[in-house]
């Protein structure tokens, strides 16, 4: 009780927002290093490259041969090509500092585990987010090449659920990699994850409970409405918490390692 | 600043650490010496909060480890054994992140890197690639990051291993001229360690406290028994078994060409004695000398003691 009297006595809005602040800027911080850490190893522009030449090809073949400004096809493989690179891009997160030894560094600094975890999946959010930018020749190209008849409004719900389906993937990611310092572990884990709910969806077709469970759980099946021009607020809701779960449970690791 | 009481841990069923106990006073240099296995580095996690404690209690600077982590990880700078650094990275660039995670103000950031740049000689490599460093300097980049937030308490767990001669020297003299502005903590297996840095020093052996003086405090209070070194210009036939008749002399060695070392038993004083021996003999007496017992001598007393 004296405890929270002198919180509310105490409290200062603008020191409160202040100290805020300075916690998001330390886990910047963390971030940015994992960012120019990322891109100075060859595994950031594999796996970019890899990202785009397919994302390439499903736009040319779609637009080319296709004939169609359709492109949900191309965004429901763009999901699969990211869950296939994703693994690759989040494996050395937390492993990579295990590894080397700079964990303990990090974990012996007044940070939170939280800021260490969070600093993580937006170093490797960043990746996400230039890969998916580099793509937005997609929707520049169909609106110059059809005079601006075609309603790009699915485009861009469609990368909200890219955006939405990469951060519950990068958080699986990203708890993997708290789990294991072997690096090619966390990547073939992460990846048999997202794998494992992406063989969920197969069942998703039809009715009955089996099918009602595998649409709840499924990513792809709710990412599809984004492709269809749809948001919907539970599916946003359900891939936030998706990977505040992941992140909480990869806090929850990164703290266990002192009683063990 | 430091005070650590019934402090156990345990890894699984393996007991690293048994009920240690020790505190450091503000500005002390305390040395942590022991084999390896010996739980230097557990005690130095659960300092840092990088480990907890099984049971028992740590405080630094008057906040416990367990409860108040952040604040402890506030003023504590920490060097771990194996000297982390992300190779890719520039030295500049490495200790600006440190400072920034260590909880530097933004715009203090320069100021301090420019601090523990020109602190642990490292101008001429500051905008050098870390991955291409040598031993040397990445040990002093390590002690840079410990000091970049100015730390009252400063953590060194083996700072000197793996470097040559010339390093290590340069390293314990970047230790010891923080002496008094902080409390420091170093941990090592090399026994001339301690003696050259630390004013107190703490033995540990398989999780124990074993013994806790001042290097020379240490050496006198261990001492049972005393040396004499004798250089004889001329060696007789059989000096072993003649001075080892003389009283009061429990064991005589041949420890160089014509060099013997005399035990005798501690408070007796015996040199006047043998002194007189060798001179009676014309055996050529060119030195004569007590001889200190050296902490490793000192430390193999202890451990094989127990
Ligand atoms: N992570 C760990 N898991 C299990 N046992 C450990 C671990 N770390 C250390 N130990 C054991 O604890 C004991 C003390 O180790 P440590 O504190 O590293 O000693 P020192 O630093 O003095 O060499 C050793 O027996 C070591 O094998
Ligand atoms: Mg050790």
């Amino acid at each position: 009780m004296a405890q929270v009297t002198k919180v509310l006595v105490g409290f200062k809005p603008k020191e409160t927002v202040g100290r805020i602040g300075e916690w998001f800027a330390v886990t910047f911080a963390i971030a940015l290093r994992e960012v120019r850490s990322l891109f100075s190893s060859w595994i950031a522009y594999v796996t970019l490259a890899f990202f785009e030449i397919w994302a390439g090809f499903f736009f040319f073949a779609i637009a080319r041969i296709g004939q169609t400004a359709d492109m949900r096809y191309l965004f429901w493989n763009m999901a699969v090509i990211l869950f296939i690179v994703l693994p690759m891009v989040t494996m050395r997160l937390l492993a990579e500092e295990r590894r080397l030894g700079t964990l303990e560094l990090l974990l012996t600094s007044p940070v939170t585990d939280w800021q260490v975890v969070l600093g993580k999946f937006l170093g490797a959010y960043y990746w996400l987010i230039v890969a998916l930018g580099l793509t937005l020749y997609v929707p520049y190209l169909v609106h110059r090449f059809s005079g601006g008849t075609v309603d790009l409004g699915p485009y861009w719900t469609a990368y909200i659920g890219l955006l939405l389906f990469g951060a519950a993937a990068i958080s699986v990611g990203v708890f993997w990699s708290a789990l294991t310092d072997n690096q090619i572990i966390a990547a073939f884990a992460t990846f048999g994850t997202l794998l494992l709910v992406y063989v969920i969806t197969w069942p998703t077709e039809g009715t009955g409970t089996l099918a009602e469970i595998c649409r709840k759980v499924s990513l792809y099946y709710r990412y599809q409405d984004f492709t269809a021009g749809l948001i919907q607020s539970k599916d946003v809701i359900f891939f936030l918490l998706l990977s505040l779960a992941f992140l909480y449970l990869a806090v929850q690791v990164l703290g266990s390692r002192r009683w063990r | 600043m430091i005070e650590v009481a019934g402090l156990t841990k345990f890894y699984g069923e393996v007991r690293a650490l048994d009920d240690v106990t020790f505190s450091v006073r503000k500005g002390e240099i305390i040395g942590f010496l022991g084999p390896n296995g010996a739980g230097k580095t557990t005690t130095m996690r659960i300092l840092t909060g990088f480990l907890s404690p099984t049971t028992g209690t740590a405080k630094v600077g008057g906040y416990d480890v367990v409860e108040n982590s952040l604040e402890v990880r506030r003023i504590t700078g920490y060097l771990p054994e194996t000297v982390p650094l992300y190779n890719e990275m520039r030295v500049r660039d490495y200790l600006g992140y440190m400072a920034r995670i260590r909880g530097v103000q933004r715009k203090r950031i320069r100021d301090r890197v420019d601090y523990a740049v020109e602190r642990c000689g490292l101008r001429e490599v500051a905008d050098r690639i870390i991955g291409h460093l040598s031993k040397g300097y990445r040990q002093r980049v390590g002690v840079a990051q410990a000091i970049i937030h100015d730390p009252q308490v400063l953590i060194l767990d083996e700072p000197t291993i793996g470097l040559d001669p010339v390093q290590v020297r340069e390293v314990r003299q970047l230790i010891k001229d923080m002496a008094g502005e902080r409390t420091i903590i170093l941990s090592t297996h090399i026994l001339p360690e301690v003696s050259m840095t630390c004013e107190r020093v703490l033995i540990i052996h398989k999780g124990r406290i074993v013994a806790e003086d001042t290097p020379e405090g240490l050496s006198r209070r261990l001492s049972q028994s005393e040396r004499i070194l004798v250089r004889l210009a001329r060696i007789p036939s059989q000096p072993l078994s003649a001075l080892g008749k003389l009283d009061n002399v429990i064991k005589v060695e041949h420890v160089g060409d014509n060099l013997f070392a005399v035990e005798a038993p501690a408070g007796h004083d015996i040199r006047e004695q043998l002194a007189e021996f060798i001179v009676k003999n014309g055996w050529g007496l060119l030195e004569l000398r007590r001889e200190e017992m050296t902490l490793e001598e000192i430390f193999v007393n202890l451990v094989t003691r127990e």
